[in-house]
């Protein structure tokens, strides 16, 4: 058992010394699933297990001094695979904070500022020097780039992140951010970029825009501006540009390569018929230096029940097809649903054939009891290289929050 | 059976844990139930958009009725130990419920009823984690009805700009961001819920066509490989004719240059299989007479690692001769070693 996971499990039992702190928060949760398919060419079925478990306990010992905790195994029960059984945690991290005046959170965690999204093993620091500036700092290694090494902690020497982001929210209706993020492999520089951007909201429109530069390779890695409108009536419309240069770091023989970058439009309008009816659709252009796709969905829906069609062609292929999900609520506590697509394409311009595709799935949702909940789905799908697919989904979880006497994290019964 | 097991002591190991404590003696009942007083009263909720207003009357609100000057005598009308007065200790919320959003300008005391069903029949003050109420899944639970209501159709495309914003705390409110992004982001389910099931036949549609900006959320070099590797999949695309990079060169380059993040995905870049596979060694040494790969400019201007270094990344591909004017150093020295 690696270190990171008896680090875990360690706090994980601190945390849950009932006696010592009477005031902790607990919301909690653990969930089992099993996953039965066949690899297409092989003989045996396998059948895929895993387990997570999630904790958050809160005022342990003293205000605004947290514990999170969330990880998982996965193993197959008809074979050992080589990377059985596959521990991940995903987030292990001890975090203080006090409003208004900084959040600090050591430990294994998903960084998410600016330009930085990623996780890491080690520490961040939110400060708010004034009530309208937020200032976050953070430093760590970096688990991976194999998703197997997540059971361990990361060495700093190995590979390593250090970046910031400095907010103003001093505006009403507009708030500019800038940040930093490099990246660095065996004490090499692989990656440095800064980013810039701001969100805007006033009356019926919002605006989000940003821009990232590679500081290395002198050259600007993406930008984004996306529009919204919100019409009376419950109408709305969304439209985006987005640029973007795909982005490797040095470490990684591939960015050599020579690099196209993209542009791409967006239009996605909603029209709200009545409370319960929507119809949606969107359209969108992708532009390479010497090709374009394009994609178009329009569909509808009913109280949540949705069809429509959804139309590609250009670089990336052909697609034609159609989707629809519907449901159904036996009691209060058990729901049948329906999930069934048919598609038409090719993954390639330059081949001649298509490819018909049919996927099915039927599914139950019950509410066992209070705060246990399952599912069971049966999946049947099709195409030209994977005939009579057939599997078979089972998942039973169970969410506890010592405040709210169920989960707190959303979804409940339908996660 | 183990994993049943697991779930099963989990759970008995949390249902075990207690509520927190107050030392108020209040009763709904009594002063609501009995006596109309409308909440608005002594709540001020209809004003409080977080979750981190404290909407409990306190001494103001209470000495409108009573006399609360007198200690302890006074004290012992809403305290159970007038000597030792406590009052209630308001928990670190992790959400940031507006009840202004829900209640609207002008709520009546039927309105906050329709969460705290049961509240004005309550005869002695519980805790804030025992009050009855109406829990958010009762409208937000069913994620095809929150979809449709809550969160705008294209909400798969859209909702990384929300939580991007995060100053606006748009997914707080419903969802603990750590755990709920995990749900579908990390990887730590069996089957997706983001995309529909056909998903797994044509998702290479998206990705090859940018529709998807799978890098904006998920590692790239774990992402792809994650369910490829696991259930033992090698790209359609790569099966095609047009693929062989052998008796079709250009279709595999092409696709490099536009989305070589999905190569290095799956492709170890430690055994790099462009180069030993003998198509992009450079193996003459002669420049201009192997696949172009390099942008025009590589490295032109760069006194780099690789005059020192013979271990270079360069000399994956190519030969270090250590001779100005030869091969890999006369691309940029010339044949003169100038």
């Amino acid at each position: 058992m690696s270190k990171l996971i008896k680090v875990s499990v360690a706090a994980a039992v601190l945390c849950l010394a009932k006696p010592a702190f009477p005031q902790t928060i607990f919301d909690a949760g653990a969930w089992t699933e099993f996953y039965t398919f066949k690899v297409p060419d092989q003989d045996n079925q396998q059948v895929r297990s895993l387990q997570g478990l999630r904790l958050r306990a809160s005022n342990v010992g003293t205000p605004g001094l947290s514990f999170f905790l969330r990880g998982r195994v996965l193993s197959d029960l008809s074979e050992k695979l080589a990377s059985d059984p596959d521990f991940r945690i995903f987030g292990a991290y001890a975090e203080y904070k006090r409003r208004d005046l900084l959040m600090l959170r050591v430990g294994r965690q998903f960084v998410s500022a600016g330009i930085g999204g990623f996780t890491m093993d080690g520490g961040r620091i939110d400060l708010f020097p004034v009530n309208v500036v937020k200032l976050t700092a953070f430093a760590g290694g970096l688990p991976g780039p194999s998703f197997y090494k997540y059971d361990r902690i990361a060495q700093w020497d190995d590979r390593n992140a250090i970046g910031g982001q400095l907010q103003y929210n001093g505006f009403k209706e507009f708030r500019p951010s800038i940040s930093y993020l490099q990246r660095s492999s065996n004490n090499d520089l692989v990656m440095q970029a800064g980013g810039f951007d701001v969100a805007i909201k006033t009356g019926p429109y919002s605006e989000w825009a940003g821009l990232d530069y590679d500081f290395l390779f002198k050259h600007l890695r993406s930008g984004v501006s996306r529009t919204g409108i919100e019409f009376q009536g419950g109408h709305r419309a969304e439209f985006e540009y987005f640029y973007r240069r795909p982005s490797l770091d040095l470490s990684n023989v591939f960015s050599v390569f020579k690099n196209e970058p993209f542009h791409q439009v967006r239009l996605s309008p909603t029209y709200r018929i009545n409370k319960k009816v929507l119809a949606q659709g969107s359209m969108s252009y992708t532009i390479f230096e010497d090709d374009e796709n394009t994609r178009i969905s329009l569909g509808g829906s009913y109280d949540g029940q949705s069809a429509g069609v959804v139309y590609s062609a250009g670089y990336a292929g052909t697609r034609l097809g159609i989707y629809s999900f519907l449901f159904y609520d036996l009691v209060q506590q058990l729901r049948v649903y329906l999930n069934a697509d048919m598609y038409n394409y090719k993954l390639d311009t330059e081949v001649d054939d298509t490819t018909p595709s049919v996927a099915t799935s039927f599914g139950a949702l019950f509410g066992v009891f209070r705060g246990v909940s399952s599912r069971a789905e049966l999946q049947l799908l099709s195409n030209r290289d994977f005939k009579y697919d057939t599997r078979f989904y089972f998942k039973i979880g169970y969410n506890f929050n010592s405040r709210s006497r169920t989960s707190g994290s959303g979804g409940g019964l339908y996660r | 059976m183990i994993p049943i097991i697991f779930n099963i002591i989990v759970s008995l190991i949390f249902t075990t844990y207690e509520k927190t404590e107050s030392d108020i003696t209040f009763s709904h009942k009594a002063h609501f139930g009995d006596r109309d007083i409308e909440c608005q009263a002594c709540h001020k909720a209809a004003q409080s958009v977080s979750a981190d207003d404290i909407n409990m009357p306190g001494h103001d609100e209470c000495s409108e009725c009573h006399s609360v000057s007198n200690a302890p005598d006074d004290c012992g009308i809403c305290h159970a130990d007038p000597a030792n007065p406590k009052g209630i200790t308001m928990a670190e919320r992790e959400i940031t419920f507006s009840h202004r959003a829900h209640l609207g300008d002008n709520p009546t005391s039927d309105d906050c009823l329709s969460c705290h069903q049961g509240i004005d029949q309550l005869v002695s003050q519980l805790t804030s984690t025992e009050y009855p109420w109406v829990e958010c899944e009762a409208c937000h639970s069913r994620p095809a009805i929150v979809t449709a209501l809550v969160h705008p159709p294209d909400w798969g495309h859209a909702h990384k700009f929300a939580a991007a914003d995060d100053q606006r705390q748009s997914c707080a409110p419903c969802h603990h961001n750590e755990s709920f992004c995990s749900d579908c982001h990390a990887g730590d389910n069996l089957v997706e819920t983001v995309h529909d099931l056909n998903y797994r036949f044509n998702h290479g549609l998206d990705a090859k066509g940018k529709e998807s900006q799978c890098q904006s959320c998920h590692d790239f070099e774990t992402f792809c490989g994650d369910c490829h590797n696991q259930e033992d999949v090698i790209p359609l695309s790569h099966f095609y004719q047009v693929w062989n990079p052998r008796t079709n060169p250009g279709t595999h380059a092409d696709f490099a240059r536009k989305d070589i993040e999905s190569c290095a995905s799956c492709h170890d870049d430690q055994s790099f299989t462009c180069g030993q596979s003998g198509c992009h060694g450079d193996r003459d040494g002669i420049r201009g007479t192997d696949p172009d790969i390099h942008p025009s400019d590589f490295m032109d201007s760069e006194k780099g690692p690789w005059h020192d270094d013979p271990e270079f990344e360069c000399f994956r591909c190519h030969t270090n001769t250590n001779r100005a004017g030869t091969r890999f150093c006369g691309y940029c020295h010339g044949e003169n070693g100038e």
